[in-house]
């Protein structure tokens, strides 16, 4: 049944506004609209001043993305009526990027961090090797379809919690650019992608503060953090890691906890009544991290 | 009574004891026993930059602790909770994993089943207790005090080893158990935003950033004080808040907020480790 929803939309003319303003529309919905068929419709009867990027309206073309409630994601993929709060749908840009006009945003900075990561395959000359030319197995397949699935739609780059805070992050899409690539078997450049990455981009690779939200945001449910943890593990293994997290993990291995319970801290458990625990869990973990070597 | 095997985690033990002990006073207050089983370590959190698979088997193997106990998981930092969901998810459901867990497992003479149930202490009081309950033991009332609720983001993140308990976008748990206590738990701008805790190791002034970006936007919703359920997040928001700026926010716990409205004195809920003095917020509802 047809119903009414109200779209709050972020709406900014740099020619006009010196900053953004909220204008209210009334949608006609009806069931199975996506809130990109709800901007479409004011477009073509209410207001045809509202620009907003679009193309394929079938979640491939990875050019909608806008923010929803403060979320981001292709506005094709998302129905109205699972989005309507206190009765209105919050419609704005993509965050951390420049707005060109209402939602439209300048995607510059995020393809320049696609560009820092190197995305192509550097296959050199084929050497023939007397079995196949190349050979690509069905678990190499695995991790390159893991990642093959990115739209470009900067959903990830817009919820991006490091990034709102310090723009020199390289961001969770590169990092799974990177990611496919180096596990591309055809590619001859392998562990060089990080020192490559690393002297572009020094600390840049390393400021993922472990929020969560690139993965909540990916359309395309890319394990984005896990693509990132990957590039640490690689990281750490050759001794490049931020000394900040190579005493993190020391402390692990010494002590079996991150912080010491130190004599102060003894003293004010002991204080508040709080029951004795064993400062050094170090003997309990020792035979996980004594094994040498970064599993798979 | 009912019993849970209480995961302290490594910052709260040695740093954020007023957590600690407010939840203990609470759990007593409600009938709730606390236990510490020997043999938890730290969640594995840390090891994350390091080697995610040595990280996935410290976790494994606290739940295996707990299992050996027969008991639940409470979890009092959000981020020790989603780390050991996270483990728990991958072992319950990608076998090839499971495999490789068990095995690294077996190698220390030890096994797991995969029956361990983890929650927040949060979502334990929400779930088990309920609102209503906790409602009808308020006897000093935050009646019109507006207080700012922070979730931290592993509280529900990520969503895929969660059960949808509470909306990741949107949660609400915290606020309601907030609002149980009379007060009004305020709106605010990027209210899901991240205290940048995991990046104070690599880069201060980044993590700092983030700290400072809430703290602006709850000043801006006029809340008079924080509640927080994750200790890193109180480290950042506490004890880091008067290196950011003049914001002269307290910061509590959950449990301290809920010991106070229960009528327990301030004095044995560890109010004395807050660094910004909630003195005149506890001073409006008479404690």
């Amino acid at each position: 049944m047809a119903s009414e929803v109200t779209f709050r939309v972020q709406r900014f003319d740099p020619k006009t506004d010196r900053e953004p303003r909220f204008k209210e529309y009334r949608v006609r919905n009806e069931p199975g609209m996506t809130v990109l068929d709800g901007l479409l419709q004011i477009k073509a009867e209410t207001d045809p001043t509202l620009s907003f990027r679009r193309s394929c309206r079938s979640g491939i073309c990875g050019s909608c993305a806008v923010r929803i409630n403060g979320s981001s994601r292709p506005c094709c993929n998302a129905q109205i009526n699972d989005n309507i709060v206190g009765g209105r749908l919050l419609v704005e840009p993509l965050a951390n990027f420049d707005i060109i006009k209402d939602l439209v945003v300048n995607l510059d900075a995020f393809w320049g961090k696609i560009r820092q990561v190197h995305p192509w395959n550097e296959s050199g000359e084929f050497r023939h090797t007397g079995k196949a030319l190349m050979e690509v197995t069905a678990d190499d397949l695995s991790e390159i379809r893991k990642t093959e699935g990115c739209i470009f739609c900067a959903s990830c780059h817009s919820d991006c919690e490091a990034l709102r805070s310090n723009r020199d992050f390289v961001g969770p899409a590169a990092i799974v650019r990177a990611y496919r690539f180096m596990h591309d078997p055809r590619d001859r450049l392998g562990n060089k992608r990080l020192d490559e990455l690393k002297a572009r981009t020094g600390i840049g690779v390393w400021l993922c503060a472990i929020c969560g939200n690139c993965g909540e945001s990916c359309p395309k449910l890319i394990p984005t953090n896990e693509c990132i943890a990957s590039f640490k593990n690689s990281w750490f293994s050759e001794n490049k890691a931020p000394d900040g997290l190579k005493t993190t993990a020391e402390n692990l291995e010494k002590m079996g906890r991150v912080y010491e319970l130190d004599e102060f801290a003894l003293r004010m458990r002991e204080k508040l009544g709080l029951p004795p625990l064993t400062p050094n869990n170090a003997p309990k973990l020792e035979p996980i991290l004594k094994k040498k070597g970064v599993a798979k | 009574m009912k019993r849970y095997a209480l995961f302290t985690g490594c910052t709260v033990p040695a740093q954020m004891q007023n957590y600690e002990v407010s939840a203990l006073k609470v759990a007593g207050k409600l009938g709730i026993e606390l236990v510490y089983p020997e043999g938890f370590t730290c969640c594995g959190f840390p090891y994350e930059a390091k080697d995610t698979f040595k990280q996935k088997t410290i976790s494994i193997r606290n739940l295996a602790v707990a299992e050996e106990a027969g008991l639940e998981v409470v979890t009092l930092c959000s981020t020790c909770g989603s780390t050991l969901s996270k483990a728990n998810h991958l072992f319950r459901t990608d076998r090839k994993y499971r495999g490789k867990l068990g095995d690294a497992l077996g190698e220390i003479g030890m096994e797991y089943r995969g029956t361990t149930r983890i929650r927040h202490f949060t979502r334990m009081l929400y779930e088990d207790v309920g609102v209503e309950r906790i409602r009808s033991l308020v006897v000093r009332p935050f009646k019109g005090v507006k207080l700012a609720a922070d979730y931290g983001c592993h509280y529900v993140k990520p969503a895929a080893v969660f059960d949808g308990f509470d909306d990741y976008r949107r949660p609400h748990t915290l606020d309601d158990l907030i609002e149980a206590t009379g007060a009004s738990s305020v709106d605010f701008k990027d209210k899901m935003a991240c205290c940048g805790a995991a990046l104070l190791a690599v880069d201060e002034k980044t993590s700092v950033n983030m700290t400072k970006y809430k703290l602006d936007n709850i000043r801006a919703s006029g809340a008079e004080g924080m509640v927080t359920q994750c200790p890193f997040c109180g480290i950042m928001y506490d004890v880091y808040q008067n290196t950011i700026g003049e914001y002269n926010l307290p910061v509590l716990y959950l449990p301290q907020l809920l010991g106070v409205a229960f009528g327990i004195d301030p004095k044995e809920l560890g109010f004395k480790i807050n660094q910004v003095k909630a003195t005149n917020l506890l001073k409006k509802v008479g404690a």
